[in-house]
């Protein structure tokens, strides 16, 4: 795998001489693919889009609570970042700089929506998932309490601030690498972490305020 | 390093619902398609540096006043405490407050305090304030009762201004919500200590220029000769002692090791008040010439450093990125007192001397040509790298309001 000074290099090269100009290759470094796309070859950002499409939309369904914004929101962030490619210096990871620009319209789509927090309901995309055990075949005790916990969950996730929630969205439930969310962020590493913690203790607060969770229950 | 991940305060089976949480996403093939509308999207799109503004590419939640940072030794007891943010400047006029000029003098005067009341404990002083906390504290903690931090054989300077009394007094007035935390509060204790330690040590041994001043000018004389050969006027110079009590928290290290605060940035809220009328026409583009700092002075040259070969030797070419960078970010926290009141992000090229020192730092952005260009070179004076053979290495940063 070239690195980026290598491929920077062949970038160099091939620009004096367009006949050793490196090949995109599905198996291209990101940032080879950048430096692909830089110059206008729209194969190498499409594979680009292909690989972290889906991590972008996780992000903004987690922030948005709604599949069509997310779905936007991702459309967006990837078709902005290739307009303004020229403002990537290269020196984080191109996703990083990607997540950035997602977690930034998802936040001003929220800001914007001024929605309160209390609009989680039955058509929340986030709650799909302990909705599924609604299955026949799960027990009535695990479906209601699913349930019942998944909206305590998202309430509790949803009453965070903005930069709690998203610090805990990035690195809980999209296991993120601290470092990396601190470069999303743009905060010290030791900030994610503080937030993180945070986040949980707020959320435990939420869930035993609700009764979801016992005062005292075994950490 | 305490990972709050290992005690996490939410039990297991929430931890592994929030971890794995399953989101309905669409499937493979509608990924596809939406990747698909991206290319048609991008299709009469070439790359450069776009029309969006700079909000859409900047940082979305960094760090702000109030928040922590996790140190590798720290506790977790110490997360759990309030947080010590910096000061905040208040916003509305308040009668009570302190000027700073006050708060650092009252600290001053706490140093000839002689009279200070048996009994009377540290934590007594700590009553919170938007911004004398830390230096009332640190006339606190680092005297015992009835003891003078004044060394035995110091002469004692001239009156100072405002008895610690009434300082007190105006103190109180302050919510509790900006108290420090314990951690911060014995970091300030032991950099003013030392501070104060340094600026007495130098009163001593230079009588000539500190025998009018007294120990409050003695403090500012702490500072490196290069801080005296620099360029700053009176009224900053004046004002320079003030500044701790907004500064310190970005500066723990550098006042630790008993560097004058006059390196500190001026008062912010004096600045960014001017500052804000004085925006260039077009702040984006106002790239201003690298303007000397502290120790570059063309009136001052520094003489040339004698360095043993043995050591040069030993000295890298030049520091790494990392060292630079956290040098730099150390000094951050005050740079962007400088920018309250700001929109936008500035840029600071901070260009370190062999010496380790920064020889310059050059301001672009909103607050080039502004009053807090200035600002942000004296925040940034103290950074400091290892020395290296090199003749100069540069450090570029953005510093957001």
């Amino acid at each position: 795998v070239l690195n980026y000074a290598s491929a920077a290099r062949l970038t160099e090269v091939s620009a004096i001489d367009p006949c050793i100009a490196p090949t995109v290759m599905d198996s291209s470094d990101d940032r080879e693919l950048v430096i692909a796309a830089k110059r206008g070859d729209k194969r190498a950002f499409g594979l680009l889009v292909r690989r972290h499409q889906r991590r972008l939309y996780r992000v903004a369904l987690h922030l948005l609570r709604d599949a069509n914004e997310a779905e936007d929101v991702t459309q967006d962030a990837f078709v902005r970042a290739y307009a303004a490619l020229a403002r990537f210096d290269g020196r984080s990871q191109p996703y990083t700089w990607f997540y950035r620009i997602a977690v930034n319209l998802s936040l001003n789509r929220l800001r914007s929506r001024k929605r309160s927090q209390s609009t989680t309901g039955i058509d929340d995309a986030r709650l799909d998932a302990f909705l599924a055990d609604s299955r026949p075949s799960a027990s009535p005790h695990r479906r209601a309490t699913g349930n019942q916990l998944g909206r305590a969950l998202s309430d509790a996730v949803d009453a965070l601030s903005e930069t709690l929630r998203t610090t805990l969205v990035l690195v809980v439930m999209e296991g993120v690498p601290h470092n990396e969310a601190a470069e999303i962020l743009g905060c010290p590493e030791g900030t994610v972490a503080w937030r993180i913690h945070e986040a949980r203790k707020k959320i435990r607060s939420a869930l035993v305020e609700g009764g979801h969770l016992e005062e005292g229950e075994q950490i | 390093m305490s990972q709050p991940n290992q005690e996490s305060p939410l039990p297991p089976h929430i931890e592994r619902e929030l971890a794995g949480w399953d989101l309905a996403v669409p499937s493979a093939e509608e990924f596809e398609a939406m990747a698909e509308a991206i290319e048609r999207r991008i299709e009469g799109i070439s790359p450069s540096r776009g029309d969006d503004g700079d909000w859409l590419f900047r940082s979305p939640l960094p760090l702000v006043n109030g928040e922590r940072v996790l140190q590798g030794d720290e506790e977790l007891d110490g997360i759990l405490e309030p947080v010590a943010a910096v000061p905040r400047r208040q916003t509305a006029p308040d009668s009570d407050h302190l000027s700073l000029k006050e708060i650092a003098e009252a600290a001053m005067s706490s140093v000839e305090d002689s009279a200070q009341p048996a009994g009377r404990t540290p934590s007594q002083f700590r009553t919170p304030s938007q911004s004398g906390i830390h230096l009332i504290a640190i006339a606190g903690t680092a005297t015992a009762p009835g003891e003078s931090m004044r060394p035995r054989d110091a002469k004692p300077g001239p009156a100072v201004a405002k008895p610690l009394s009434q300082a007190r007094s105006n103190v109180n007035a302050a919510p509790a919500s900006t108290r420090p935390s314990r951690f911060s509060r014995n970091l300030f204790a032991l950099s003013g200590a030392l501070a104060v330690a340094a600026a007495v040590a130098l009163w001593l041994s230079d009588p000539g220029s500190s025998t009018k001043a007294g120990p409050a000018n003695a403090a500012r004389g702490a500072a490196p000769t290069h801080v005296q050969a620099s360029e700053h006027t009176p009224k900053e110079t004046k004002a320079a002692p003030a500044h701790p009590a907004l500064a310190a928290p970005a500066h723990k290290e550098t006042a630790a090791k008993g560097i004058d605060p006059g390196e500190l940035p001026a008062e912010p809220a004096r600045r960014v008040t001017s500052s804000s009328g004085a925006r260039p026409a077009s702040p984006e583009s106002a790239v201003k010439p690298e303007t000397p700092v502290v120790g570059s002075s063309p009136a001052a040259p520094a003489e040339p450093r004698l360095v043993p070969a043995a050591e040069l030797a030993s000295q890298p070419k030049h520091p790494s990125l990392g060292a630079a960078q956290a040098a730099v970010g150390s000094t951050l926290g005050s740079a962007r007192l400088c920018l309250v009141g700001q929109l936008s992000p500035s840029q600071a090229t901070v260009n370190f001397a062999s010496n380790g020192r920064v020889a310059s730092v050059r301001v672009s952005g909103p607050a080039a040509g502004t009053p807090a260009e200035e600002c942000i070179q004296r925040a940034m004076a103290p950074a400091r790298v290892q020395p290296f053979t090199d003749e100069s290495f540069s450090v570029k940063t953005t510093v957001r309001p």
